[in-house]
């Protein structure tokens, strides 16, 4: 089975005022299209710099090394011209902090809209039709009204379900969603990651989900890795993973989730240093095969 | 809106009020304030006569009522040397120094604009270095050295520029270059800083990650952002242009508000010192009310507050 | 390995553990600037008191004498004025009024309206709206307008200059603590404090002072170049000092009536202005590049090698 996306031996450094940083280190996984992973870890794990690095933005001051290949092609090296081709069409990516992510003095119309006649070489009356359409799309009521809405009148639900449309304006075979839910309530956060698999479905695209809450991985991914101090520890199917947890830096992630422990006196913080312990691969027979099937989790 | 601009002349027109106030202090601050206005060989008898012309043998806080009745009036005393009400001089003295600074802030602007970009877009290249490093000596060049030099280049070396004068935009050349000096050398850093700060941003990235093109997200993207800082710091400036035009009048002999001061100066005229600084007072208060209603418009933000 | 111990750290050394002085030596115009400076301040110390008479007497027979040659001594090596004073050391003692002037212009107005905006931040109230509206003032007005009118009632002297350059920037250094003043004023540090019953004067001594602190200091620093070339119009104006002050604006006014007959006279002490003041402008640049993270790095290494270098 030929994989969308195929990562071997990612390593990304970071040059600081202190010395080399080593922000990730052999980094590995496979994803096939229609797929959804979720990268899950800590803060500081190398999980951000990893899908920072599939899109190229890793910038001035990091070193990339290893392969990324995406539809049968290495973008590791590649000159910025090319990265930009793939960037939105190919692969696309959703920020954590979505009122960053939109430009304040533009409207929001006017920032969907130019993705399209920019890459798309549209017109301008196309592309706002098709800007409203992914308006509605994502969910946003009154999009004809909205449109014309600069971001700060947005919440933060709308805000990332604005993101999350210009995300997706050029049809990307993978979407990349590093923590999109972090910043939200958990209500919205609901709404978000029932977007994500709703448009999952009628696209067929790959996701990568970026989190650092097992639980929220549960309800949108199939397959995770766990990541901790730049690198994988773990990998499998999500059930597995959560039954069956081997390396001991996931089963200390999965004691230090409240939900999980009955009385809080039994929540166990994570200890230091656990990367020392070899990293655990789930064993062949467990790894999908095909098109994963939905994982109905409750969503 | 209304309300802002309302708020905002109000609080100008008691700063300028302050202004003038302090102007009135100062020129009683010396024992003989008539010294001020006039010449230095005047006999006692004159002094005499000016104490009571102009009330100084009153006490201080008389003195002070008139001055401000004669403020609200706009009667800001008769020029001895201008023979003629000082604020009518320091009006007449406006347009060119206005038309001067326009031209040179406009000129400082765009061209801060663009090498503020280009330094910002090819950040630690040698263009950028190149760039920071000009700008930083452009701002170390005092002007009135600046404007000295080029005349003994352009005008006495190469015979190319004339000296002085004020009719032909031959005329116009080097003071508008020498206005632009400390404008462009502290502008053009304050652009890239505001264009290195808008292109680290969180909508760059997410438009960089959306395969936009660097010229795109520079000039579509971080520029607009910008602009608003940029838009800040040329207000401010605009005060120190009236330095500039001091300087540029001092050394081509410019007509203005530059040549009025220093006339003023130079011919013991306290009075119209005094209403030039009213008048620029009012001028830099009404520019800076425009700035921040352009400012209103320019940023989404702001504009429904 | 924890998280933190993935930092490569380099061999260790004298410039290893002075991470500062390490970025100077990789920063030539930085280096070059300070040691400028340094020599100015040395200069204006050491040397008046032995050239001073030489360097204000006058003598006819060399006037107007060009630059450029030795033959009449070393200090005549930048030519003579009017007077057939030397144009070197005129220069040397104009550098410790300049240098003089800036350093206490620039200190008297940066702690003034440091404090000034520290207590109207942290009071507000009336205080603080008359201080501002003050302030305001003192912004509306061109400084060498204001210079100007001051100097024209108070007589020339380097006591009054150092005091209206020291008063017509004073609402820079007060805008930004008060601006700082006003948002550390609510965070959590302040209110516990306050609630172990620290009286104001403490607060702002202990707890807000020092935060602000850095930012003034940068801003001095970018001061110095702009209060030297302002104190230089002053002078060139007329109204700034008097001989036997002597001041590098002065030196270029002295030259203007001989502009086309000897240049020397105007351009070298101007020369000596644009580079100190470049100096001080570079040093400030600098210093504030190094407290940037992303730009710091480029001090550590000498050039980024081109496979970090991404658009």
């Amino acid at each position: 089975m030929s994989s969308l996306l195929s990562v071997t031996d990612l390593e990304v450094d970071f040059h600081t005022v202190q010395g080399r940083v080593e922000a990730v280190r052999g980094v590995s996984f496979d994803l096939a299209a229609g797929e959804s992973m979720a990268i899950v870890g800590e803060s500081g794990s190398g999980k951000s710099v990893t899908s920072l690095a599939l899109l190229g933005l890793v910038g001035e001051v990091g070193e990339v090394r290893g392969r990324i290949v995406f539809q049968g092609r290495d973008l590791v090296g590649v000159p910025e011209a090319e990265l930009r081709d793939v960037r939105g069409a190919g692969v696309s990516l959703v920020f954590q902090d979505s009122l960053d992510a939109l430009n304040p003095v533009y409207t929001v119309g006017a920032q969907i809209s130019e993705i399209l006649r920019v890459r798309l070489g549209w017109s301008r009356q196309r592309a706002r039709e098709e800007a409203l359409h992914l308006m509605q799309q994502v969910g946003i009521p009154d999009a004809h009204k909205r449109i014309g809405n600069y971001p700060h009148q947005f919440s933060g639900g709308m805000r990332q379900r604005i993101c999350i449309a210009m995300a997706i304006a050029l049809k990307p075979k993978l979407l990349v969603a590093d923590e999109p839910t972090t910043a939200l309530d958990v209500t919205v956060q609901a709404e978000i990651l029932r977007l994500l698999r709703a448009l999952q479905r009628e696209s067929g695209m790959s996701l990568i989900f970026v989190t650092h809450d097992l639980a929220v991985a549960r309800l949108i991914a199939t397959r995770i890795i766990v990541m901790h101090g730049g690198r994988v520890v773990e990998r499998g199917l999500i059930d597995d993973i959560f039954d069956r947890p081997r390396h001991p830096y996931t089963k200390a992630l999965l004691a230090a989730h409240p939900g999980r422990v009955a009385s809080w006196k039994d929540l166990r913080p994570i200890p230091e240093n656990l990367t020392d312990e070899a990293p655990v691969d789930a064993p062949a027979d467990q790894l999908p095969k095909g098109p994963v099937e939905e994982i109905a989790h409750g969503i | 809106m209304r309300k802002f601009v309302v708020r905002r002349l109000v609080t100008g027109i008691v700063t300028v009020l302050g202004v003038v106030v302090i102007v009135f202090f100062l020129g009683r601050i010396t024992g003989s304030p008539a010294a001020l206005y006039l010449p230095e060989n005047a006999s006692q008898e004159r002094y005499e006569q000016f104490n009571t012309e102009y009330g100084l043998d009153q006490p201080l806080l008389v003195q002070f009522l008139r001055f401000l009745g004669g403020v609200v009036r706009l009667d800001f005393g008769d020029s001895i040397w201008q023979q003629r009400p000082a604020l009518e001089a320091a009006l007449s003295a406006m347009p060119p120094t206005l038309g001067l600074a326009a031209i040179a802030l406009a000129l400082s602007v765009i061209v801060s604009v663009v090498l503020g970009s280009l330094a910002a877009s090819r950040r630690f290249k040698s263009l950028d270095r190149a760039i920071t490093f000009g700008s930083l000596t452009i701002a170390s060049i005092p002007d009135f050295w600046f404007a000295l030099v080029c005349v003994l280049f352009f005008a006495i070396y190469l015979g190319v520029l004339p000296t002085s004068g004020y009719d032909g935009v031959d005329a116009w050349i080097l003071p508008v270059a020498t206005m632009m000096l400390a404008p462009v050398g502290v502008m053009t850093q304050v652009v890239r800083g505001a264009m290195i700060e808008a292109l680290s941003s969180g909508y760059v990235q997410n438009a960089r990650a959306l395969g936009f093109s660097q010229r795109r997200l520079v000039y579509r993207h971080a520029l607009r952002n910008a602009a608003l800082p940029i838009l800040s710091v040329a207000g401010d400036r605009a005060a120190g242009m009236v330095n500039g035009a001091i300087i540029v009048s001092a050394i081509f002999a410019f007509p203005g508000m530059g040549a009025l001061v220093v006339g003023a100066v130079l011919n013991r005229d306290f009075f119209v010192l005094q209403a030039s600084v009213f008048v620029v007072g009012i001028a830099v208060v009404l520019l800076n009310v425009i700035v921040d209603l352009t400012y209103a418009v320019a940023d989404p933000r702001v504009r429904l507050d | 390995m924890s998280n933190t111990e993935r930092i490569v750290r380099e061999e260790d050394g004298f410039l290893t553990r002075h991470p500062k002085l390490r970025m100077l030596s990789n920063s030539p115009l930085a280096m070059a600037s300070v040691v400028w400076l340094v020599l100015l301040v040395l200069t204006g110390l050491i040397a008046p008191p032995f050239i001073g008479d030489e360097a204000n007497r006058q003598v006819l027979s060399l006037r107007f004498v060009p630059p450029f040659t030795l033959d009449h001594g070393f200090e005549y090596v930048l030519g003579a004025d009017s007077l057939g004073r030397p144009m070197l050391l005129q220069i040397i003692m104009g550098a410790r009024t300049s240098m003089t002037v800036a350093f206490f212009a620039v200190a008297i107005s940066a702690l003034t309206g440091f404090a000034i905006g520290v207590v109207s931040g942290y009071f507000g109230g009336w205080l603080d709206q008359a201080l501002m509206r003050i302030a305001d003032i003192l912004h509306t007005i061109p400084s060498l307008l204001l210079a100007l009118a001051v100097l024209y009632v108070l007589e020339p002297s380097i006591v009054n200059l150092i005091g209206v350059l020291a008063v017509t920037r004073i609402p820079l250094y007060l805008r930004t603590s008060r601006a700082q003043t006003l948002e550390l004023r609510e965070r959590v540090f302040v209110e516990s404090s306050r609630a172990m019953g620290a009286p104001a004067w403490r607060i702002m001594l202990r707890d807000i002072a020092p935060m602000s602190l850095p930012t003034i200091r940068t801003l001095a620093m970018l001061e110095v170049g702009t209060v030297i070339l302002a104190a230089a119009s002053l002078s060139f104006l007329g109204i700034g000092l008097q001989r036997p002050d002597v001041d590098w604006g002065m030196l270029v006014a002295d030259g203007r009536a001989y502009l086309s007959s000897a240049w020397w006279v105007t351009v070298f002490p101007g020369v000596v202005i644009v580079i100190t003041a470049l100096a001080a402008n570079i040093i400030s640049n600098w210093l504030r590049a190094i407290e940037d993270p992303v730009q710091s790095v480029l001090f550590i290494r000498k050039r980024p090698r081109e496979s970090e270098v991404t658009a």
